[in-house]
């Protein structure tokens, strides 16, 4: 792959890579060292998934993702050997954060991630701090959100999570869309407000006649031609601004309370 | 006595300008018998001259409207009348509107009603409209008025009161100078004639007849006499409600009007027409206005008004243009980048998807293969979840192509065309698991994906479902006796030696499986019990408990004034808010 010949785990850019402080840098390393990976830098990688730790093992599936995502040729024997080595670290989920290991296991075989993720983590045994983005990983398929509609009916805060984190995927009934708007047209208070909009504003006005959103939330605190703010319960407290182009709504912004 | 041949008669019949004077001065003719009032009707038949016609009909007229109560002859004078109700009607039919047909139609009014007939004074007063003069129909929309009020001396409305009410209305529909003339009766001035009590009055705060008159010619009529289990609405009722309304901003009035009036109205209309009626709105932005009535909060009551940018009503359900005709779904950007494997956009789709995204979405569906698939499956899952109206042909088309997906189950896509069937057709989906789903044969690897599926479809507790599969062995049994545990069902003798096991090694695997299979289940029973399980807290403080493992994560019990437990969480650190001053700094 390289001009030098050797192979990616020997290179000078694969040493640059884990060298890079954990953030964005490292990823914009991998993006423009994944198109000049080989086929046999793949097999490479794919065996170093089995023993690294930590960091190198996000680094090296994230590298992999990105030559997938680069269209750089996976053989079959070699997807089903990255699988085979990602299923120990994806099933390790309820343990350990497996962020690039669960992404690159999705480009490879969705619903075999998905699968596996259904399989061997039971949310009743994951921490809470954890539990959110459990849910957002099971969404994709039709079986994740039906367990997702599961932990819901759960009694306590795990069930409230589910139905929280269904709700904020725009799964919201009437009935509560109701309730809320009136608790927000005569409390004014911020939470209803957010709830709100990350409930089914978010999900359904924008694009749409502002006139939706005006029957929904009410008057505004004020408004120009463009704008609509609400502020919530004290004069002037945080909320939010939106903005109209042509009658329609089209973007927010959130209001810090200050002028 | 013989009236009719007697010289006060023919006084009486010589005196046009001077008879009312001469009846309520001269005793004679509060003396009058039954049979005089008879000889005097008998001159109504036709027979007499007009002259004598009119005569007779002014006498009997002032002495029951202006001699009565005092008037002995009162209750002879109203038999008689009604006896000879069919020579009156037939004059009112030949003389209307003279005052001779004026005078009888008020007799016949008070004596008896249903001799004069509703359809009688209704076709009277219309059919000879368009021929009056500005005069006679004053005098016309006069008697009507008359007609609406209580007849002196009667303290009730007669029963005419309805009928000549409606035909006001009915003027007032007409436009012109009748509409003019009727509203004056019906809202605007007090009865000219003298007789009987004061038209309504308008007060301050009364909506204007004209501007309700102008709302009302707006609405689309119809001919049913109920409407949406209402009785059909009147110009008068609207009339009544909007005046309510502009006096007290009464909740009922408002409903009244939005639901019978505005929701009825069609596009186009002005929008001022209606505002005319409502007043000023409670707040009003970007061509919409908001009405909220006063006895309740803004939440509760509240009308909704929007128009278009040249200021005419939008009904109910019809909105400005908007974005251009909303795009296919699989025609999308959207669509595109999802299918080709950005799986974040699977939110935008769920958001867009729309009643005529279905039918083509089940068409790709059928000839779809693999992935792509299940990419359409995963959208219509949601259509289904969002409620998005699917037909009955789309649903059987939909349930036929994912009977053999859900065939290859437990293997994919089996789950997810099972999760849909459940959603569309919950009771295939149920005989399905039941009846072609061989427990035994399910692979290790997917046996809890099976178990959450028998849960789903089985009433009562998850563990009843588990406990079966629980007893037994190999990889299966400890997937239900794991899952077991998690729902709070374990061995006290296991529970018992992981709390031995905590205490002593304080590992965090041991932690978060005493949280999991026990403690999460507690909430709202005493803390005491678990705080023995747990050894000595790290860290304790008003109504917490602070138990950190080797590597400083933790959890957190919360207590409350019961001493239960209130709350349980494993956290990575102890949260910011129950740290000491020192520690806070320190952090």
């Amino acid at each position: 792959m390289k001009p030098d010949g050797l192979d990616v785990l020997h290179s000078k850019e694969w040493q640059a890579l884990i060298a890079a402080p954990p953030s964005g840098s490292n990823r914009g390393i991998a993006r423009e060292l994944a198109p000049r990976l080989e086929s046999s830098d793949v097999s490479s990688l794919a065996r170093h998934l089995g023993y690294a730790r930590d960091e190198e093992l996000q680094l090296t599936a994230n590298l992999l993702h990105a030559a997938l995502r680069a269209e750089v040729p996976f053989s079959a024997q070699q997807k089903q050997d990255l699988m085979q080595s990602l299923r120990p670290l994806v099933a390790a989920y309820a343990r350990e954060p497996v962020g690039e290991p669960l992404e690159l296991m999705q480009a490879l075989d969705r619903a075999a991630a998905s699968q596996l993720l259904l399989e061997e983590v039971d949310g009743l045994r994951i921490a809470e701090w954890r539990f959110r983005g459990y849910m957002k990983e099971l969404a994709l398929l039709p079986s994740g959100t039906d367990r997702i509609l599961q932990y819901s009916s759960l009694p306590g805060s795990r069930g409230e999570t589910a139905a929280r984190c269904l709700k904020l995927m725009g799964l919201l009934e009437e009935s509560e869309l109701k309730r809320l708007a009136e608790n927000w047209r005569e409390f004014h208070s911020l939470q209803t407000l957010n709830d709100l909009y990350e409930f089914y504003i978010v999900h359904n006005l924008f694009g749409k006649p502002i006139e939706h959103l005006l029957e929904l939330l009410g008057p505004p605190e004020s408004h120009t031609a463009d704008t609509l703010s609400y502020n919530s319960s004290d004069k002037g407290g945080p909320g939010w601004v939106f903005f109209v182009e042509s009658g329609n709504l089209i973007s927010s912004k959130t209001l810090d309370g200050r002028d | 006595m013989n009236f009719v041949k007697s010289q006060e008669w023919l006084e009486f019949l010589g005196d046009k300008e001077g008879r009312l004077d001469r009846v309520l001065a001269s005793p004679v003719y509060k003396q009058l018998s039954h049979e005089d009032f008879t000889e005097l009707l008998n001159l109504c038949d036709g027979r007499a001259t007009k002259e004598e016609e009119a005569a007779a009909l002014e006498l009997l007229s002032d002495l029951f409207f202006l001699v009565s109560p005092s008037f002995e002859a009162e209750a002879p004078l109203e038999t008689a009348v009604s006896s000879a109700g069919d020579v009156l009607v037939a004059l009112l039919k030949r003389r209307f509107p003279d005052d001779a047909a004026r005078n009888a139609a008020l007799l016949l009014n008070a004596a008896n009603p249903d001799l004069l007939g509703q359809d009688l004074i209704n076709e009277a007063a219309l059919a000879v409209l368009a021929a009056l003069d500005e005069q006679d129909l004053k005098r016309v929309v006069n008697d009507l008025g008359d007609l609406t009020r209580p007849v002196f001396p009667k303290k009730e409305p007669s029963a005419l009161a309805g009928a000549a009410l409606e035909r006001l209305y009915a003027l007032v529909r007409e436009g012109g100078l009748p509409a003019k003339l009727a509203a004056e009766q019906l809202w605007g001035k007090t009865s000219k004639s003298g007789k009987g009590i004061p038209a309504p009055q308008r007060s301050q705060g009364d909506a204007a007849p004209e501007d309700v008159l102008a709302l009302w010619n707006c609405l689309e009529k119809t001919e049913a006499e109920t409407e949406a289990g209402h009785a059909k609405l009147t110009l008068e009722a609207l009339q009544e409600q909007a005046s309510l309304w502009a006096r007290h901003r009464s909740r009922a009035a408002l409903d009244f009007i939005h639901q019978r009036c505005i929701l009825r109205l069609p596009a186009g209309v002005p929008m001022k027409v209606i505002l005319t009626v409502l007043g000023n709105p409670s707040a009003a932005c970007h061509n919409t206005f908001w009405y909220y009535a006063e006895s309740l909060g803004e939440s509760k009551t509240q009308v909704i008004l929007h128009q278009n940018a040249g200021g005419e009503y939008l009904p109910h359900g019809v909105r400005p243009a908007g974005l251009p005709q909303k795009q296919a779904l699989l025609d999308s950007e959207f669509w595109k980048r999802y299918a080709g494997g950005d799986r974040k956009f699977i939110r935008r789709l769920r958001d867009d998807i729309a009643p005529a995204d279905i039918s083509p979405l089940i068409n790709f569906m059928a000839t779809a293969a693999g992935a792509q698939k299940l990419d359409v499956m995963s959208v219509l899952y949601w259509a289904v979840l969002k409620k998005i109206e699917i037909t009955a042909d789309e649903k059987q088309k939909l349930v036929a192509i994912l009977e053999p997906m859900m065939a290859a189950y437990p293997h994919p896509p089996g789950p997810d065309a099972f999760c849909l069937m459940y959603r569309l057709q919950p009771a295939v989906a149920e005989r399905f698991l039941r009846e072609r789903v061989d427990a035994s044969q399910v692979p290790e690897e997917m046996f809890a994906t099976y178990l959450h599926d028998l849960m789903k479809i089985s009433p009562g507790q998850p563990a009843e479902v588990l406990l079966p599969f629980a007893q037994w062995g190999g990889v299966r049994g400890q997937k239900a006796r794991s899952m077991l545990k998690a729902r709070g069902v374990i061995d006290a003798g296991e529970l018992h030696a992981l709390a031995a096991a905590w205490r002593e090694s304080r590992l965090e695997k041991d932690l978060a499986d005493l949280h999991a299979f026990h403690i999460q289940h507690q909430h709202g029973r005493p803390i005491a019990p678990l705080l023995e399980l747990l050894g000595a807290p790290a860290q304790r403080g008003p109504g917490f408990y602070w138990y950190e493992d080797a590597r400083h994560r933790g959890l957190l019990l919360r207590e409350d004034d019961h001493g239960n437990l209130q709350k349980s969480e494993l956290c990575v650190e102890l949260p910011w808010q129950f740290r000491t001053t020192t520690e806070r700094l320190k952090g």
